[in-house]
């Protein structure tokens, strides 16, 4: 080969090798166009990571409003904040844990943590006797654990080997992140199931976290409905409260309720009415598919099943006949409690109201005192809370339906109307009423001293105690407990929220609880509302409401209806009733004397009554706690319904240690006076009458 | 040793490991490299205006041979727009003014005394048709801090997300990585603003939030709120474009319609704290 050959040859690998290069340079620089411009928007999306996740949609709880549409509860927006645990170095992950615990604490909010459950600072100290898995739990090797012992050592070991807290942070930092980190630690929070680090904080703090998100990396908020209370002071126990549903309740309910897809977070009704109408407040959860970032903020997300808000809900109560029920209660039970009587030990402190429309059983007005403010419940102020459950009189405690009371004389009517059905006594028997004498084996005397021959009406009108016993006697208790019976007393009235049952002095009872025979003497103590009769005052303005409208026994019910989102009626209250086999005569006989308890001059609630422009009909009741000798006064009761000719309404009034039923009757009279709206009539007569004079 | 030295492929090795260690190092961040990173960046920022010139014109060309037609008709659609534009630049002169005395009113200079606008050029951007991330050219010596508001006379553009000697980086608002505590400029509510996957694409943002009590319909201005503790209070987002009711959800949000264009944006001012 000639050296001008060899010359050549290496021009030709020169030229290919250009060649080939420039090929490859023309290819990468395409692909390289291609990848960082016409494509580079595309790329870019698909490079940020993105995990698909579920979540569910709170639904928005029912409005609950009085009969008039005056608001008791709704719902506000509130936000929460999560974690889920992105990788960081320990150093940068404390300092970020600690500014995000500060900003909650500069908001009035505290992280709480299960940590607290087993060590505390300052002193540093176990809180708990079982440390050993505690310790397990926080050790990065396993053989550390023999060497920590004291409560000291756990705490540094923590701080410096679990952790890694930067020693330039005191202690009670240390042990905010500590906290933060521990619940971190033990949840292992994903995307999937991020940790709740506060609930319901203000919108300061969710503003703060959400703009300065690039460095509080891992946290993101998120809203949902919030329960809120308007004049839930007045209606504490009609309307319960809600709180967060327990381990029972999810199992139950989201077993009853499928297709309402509860969840273990959420928020149900506890007591009351928020409990009992639950199936209509609650809504149906939605359920939203997203795709979130490392941080678990949504980046993107379709809504796989809308949620359904709640159904508004209308009581039938009436909010101002409420208040003024609630506040003449208030202020009667002062009034009582400073009357000078020797039966009087000063100590009324408790007592229930309740107002019942006799035409269809709606209650207008639920009163049970003491009372305490629902809103509580829906903080988590804890002091607060513990503070309503410790107060003294149980305030908690719905008496007007949980409350079981010996009705005394108020069960004289019932008493009458088995006599006259049995055929015992006709409205114009006359009985012998002197001030001793021996009933069924027994010495009885009579309260209101030798009455001589005396007839039903003025029997009921005096309460005369002699004519029941000894009227009762003549009946029979089996006739008495049977028509106490067809008058739903010591029987499920069948109202919304949580009842007792009560009971009933009869042959049953006595044989079943105490074992024992049957005397007729007991007959004459039942007969005046003693021995073992014990009635909520539900049963008590439902048996009073059954003899105002004629012997309709109706439901008494909380719920007039309820109305869909979207204006639908979905539920509505059933106005049906038991027709109790009375005859109108009976029933007309038993009205005259109630009517003459306020309307005779000798009649128990004659005084209250006097001047009052319409006919009452009612019946007071003193009834004997057993316990007046321990210097403690009966229990006052007052059952009335009004007007006489046309009854509209019936209440019943209970005031434990009232002293004296008559001095109850007041209360009643306030409430018929709102409910008449007598206070403005009386006013406009009284600017007419102005009007003429000028 | 020295025959090492010379010998060609020990020293392309080298510079390969070295490369290579100083790719791994920078690429962890606050690493000390960082500052390595600026004596490169430094000469290289008007390479990269050049560049980011370049990469523009060549996407251009691309664009071009992909759809002639197109380019062709949007063409003729632009000269006509650029008439248009100009009466509407006048309107928008006078606008200006107006803004400007109403900004007065508000006392809205007063709230920005505290702070020292700085003037910033934008030298390069992430690809894609909107400014969502960029670079500007000042940085730290310049006296740019992380987080600083960017503004331009019209409005919120966005944070300072990286700060170099002599660049910084924007994440403006329509960026996924945006959140601005916001609120409506006639109501106290807090809502937020953030950049959103689809809305992205067409310059727009989302604001979530809404209370079913709040009052909101489109045409409102949405302003920076001031509670979030990096946007100083009424600096204007902008529009409500559209309020979408979730069928049955308790909260809504909306589409915002940003007052800055972030189709078209060359300078852009920061505001620095001022000590």
């Amino acid at each position: 080969m000639s050296n001008e050959e060899k010359k050549h040859k290496g021009l030709d690998r020169y030229i290919v090798l250009v060649v080939f290069i420039l090929a490859i340079s023309v290819v990468i620089v395409y692909n390289l166009a291609n990848i960082q411009l016409v494509n580079g928007a595309y790329y870019m999306e698909q490079s940020i990571s993105r995990i698909s996740t579920q979540g569910y949609i709170y639904p928005k709880r029912g409005d609950i409003f009085d009969r008039n549409g005056i608001p008791i509860a709704g719902s506000r927006m509130g936000y929460c904040v999560q974690y889920v645990d992105v990788d960081m170095t320990p150093q940068d992950k404390n300092a970020m844990f600690l500014d995000l615990i500060s900003l909650l604490e500069k908001n009035g909010r505290s992280f709480k943590s299960r940590l607290t459950d087993y060590i505390d600072i300052n002193p540093v100290r176990f809180k708990t006797d079982k440390t050993e898995s505690f310790i397990s739990t926080i050790v990065v090797n396993k053989e550390d654990a023999q060497y920590l012992i004291t409560a000291d050592q756990v705490f540094r070991y923590m701080r410096d080997k679990t952790f890694a807290i930067d020693p330039s942070y005191t202690d009670e930092e240390a042990f905010k992140i500590m906290k933060l980190r521990y619940e971190v630690l033990v949840n292992r929070p994903t995307i999937q199931n991020p940790l709740i680090i506060a609930d319901d904080i203000p919108a300061l703090a969710m503003a703060e976290i959400e703009e300065r998100s690039s460095y509080f990396r891992g946290f993101s908020t998120f809203v949902k409905p919030y329960r809120v209370y308007y004049n839930a002071e007045l209606v504490s126990h009609v309307l319960g409260y809600v709180g967060y549903i327990s381990q029972e309740q999810y199992e139950k309910l989201s077993k009853e309720y499928p297709d309402k897809y509860y969840t273990q977070s959420d928020i149900v009704g506890i007591m009351g009415i928020e409990s009992a109408a639950e199936p209509l407040l609650r809504g149906v959860s939605g359920l939203i598919s997203k795709e979130v970032d490392e941080s678990g903020r949504t980046t993107a997300f379709t809504i796989e099943r809308p949620p359904v808000p709640g159904n508004k809900v209308y009581l039938t109560i009436d909010l101002e006949l409420q208040k003024v029920a609630l506040e003449s209660l208030k202020r009667n039970i002062e009034v009582i409690r400073k009357k000078p009587d020797k039966k009087n030990h000063g100590d009324a402190n408790a007592g229930a109201v309740v107002v019942m429309d006799v035409k269809s059983g709606e209650i207008l007005a639920m009163v049970s005192y003491p009372d305490y403010d629902p809103a509580v419940f829906l903080t988590d102020d804890n002091d607060a809370k513990a503070a309503i459950l410790e107060q003294a009189g149980y305030p908690m405690w719905n008496r007007a339906t949980q409350g079981t009371y010996a009705p005394g004389s108020t069960y004289k009517p019932l008493v009458a109307i088995a006599a006259l059905e049995s055929g015992t006594i006709t409205p114009n028997t006359l009985i012998y009423c002197p001030y001793k004498e021996e009933v069924g084996g027994m010495p009885f005397t009579n309260l209101e001293g030798h009455q001589g021959h005396i007839a039903l009406t003025k029997a009921l009108a005096t309460s005369s105690n002699m004519f029941f016993y000894k009227v009762g006697v003549m009946t029979g208790i089996d006739n008495i407990v049977k028509w106490a019976k067809e008058f739903g007393l010591a029987q499920n009235t069948g109202i919304e929220i949580s009842e007792s049952i009560g009971r009933i002095a009869s042959k049953e009872y006595k044989k079943t609880y105490l074992n024992e025979d049957w005397y007729p003497a007991n007959t004459a103590m039942a007969a005046i509302g003693q021995l073992y009769n014990s009635f909520t005052p539900v049963q008590l303005v439902n048996y009073i409401a059954s003899i105002a409208n004629g012997g309709k026994r109706y439901t008494p019910h909380l719920i007039k209806m309820a109305v869909s989102p979207e204006g639908k009626i979905v539920y509505e209250a059933p106005n049906d009733y038991y027709e109790i086999p009375v005859k109108p005569s009976t029933i007309e006989a038993v009205k005259a004397g109630m009517v003459a308890v306020t309307h005779r001059n000798d009649g128990t609630a004659a005084s209250v009554f006097r001047d009052f422009p319409f006919t009452v009909a009612g019946k007071t009741g003193t009834s004997e706690t057993g316990r007046e000798d321990r210097k403690e006064s009966s229990n006052g009761l007052f059952v009335c319904y009004a007007p006489y000719d046309d009854p509209q309404i019936a209440i019943v009034v209970v005031v434990e240690h009232g002293v004296w039923g008559s001095w109850t009757a007041p209360i009643a009279k306030d409430i018929m006076m709102a409910y008449f709206k007598l206070n403005e009539a009386e006013k406009t007569t009284h600017a007419q009458t102005i009007e003429i004079i000028w | 040793m020295r025959r090492l030295l010379k010998s060609k492929i020990f020293i392309v090795a080298l510079v390969v490991v070295v490369i290579l260690a100083l790719a791994v190092a920078s690429s962890r961040e606050g690493s000390g490299i960082r500052a390595l990173g600026n004596i490169i960046s430094v000469p290289i920022s008007p390479l990269q205006s050049v560049i980011s010139f370049m990469s523009k014109r060549v996407a251009d060309i691309f664009d071009y041979f992909k759809d002639v037609r197109i380019t062709k008709a949007e063409n003729e659609e632009l000269l006509r727009r650029i008439s248009e534009l100009e009466k509407e630049n006048r309107e928008l002169e006078r606008l200006k003014r107006e803004n400007k005395e109403l900004r007065d009113a508000l006392n809205f200079l007063n709230q920005m005394e505290s702070f020292e606008p700085i003037g910033c050029t934008i030298i390069a951007k992430d690809p894609g048709n909107w400014f969502e991330v960029f670079t500007i050219n000042r940085g730290s010596k310049d006296g740019i801090e992380l987080n600083a508001p960017v503004i331009t006379a019209y409005g919120l553009v966005g944070r300072v997300s990286e700060v170099d000697l002599f660049t910084s980086k924007v994440v403006s608002i329509i960026d996924m990585d945006s959140t601005v505590a916001a609120r409506l400029s006639r109501s106290r509510d807090v809502m937020i603003v953030r950049g959103d996957a689809s809305l992205r694409s067409s310059g727009l943002c989302r604001m979530d939030y809404i209370s079913p009590d709040v009052d909101i319909i489109p045409g409102d201005i949405v302003e920076t709120s001031g509670l979030g503790g990096i946007y100083p209070k009424g600096i204007i987002i902008g529009q409500v474009k559209e309020v979408i009711r979730n069928e049955g959800q308790f909260d809504s949000y909306a589409i915002i319609a940003p007052v800055v264009d972030f189709k078209r944006l060359e300078e852009v001012i920061v505001l620095k704290e001022k000590p």
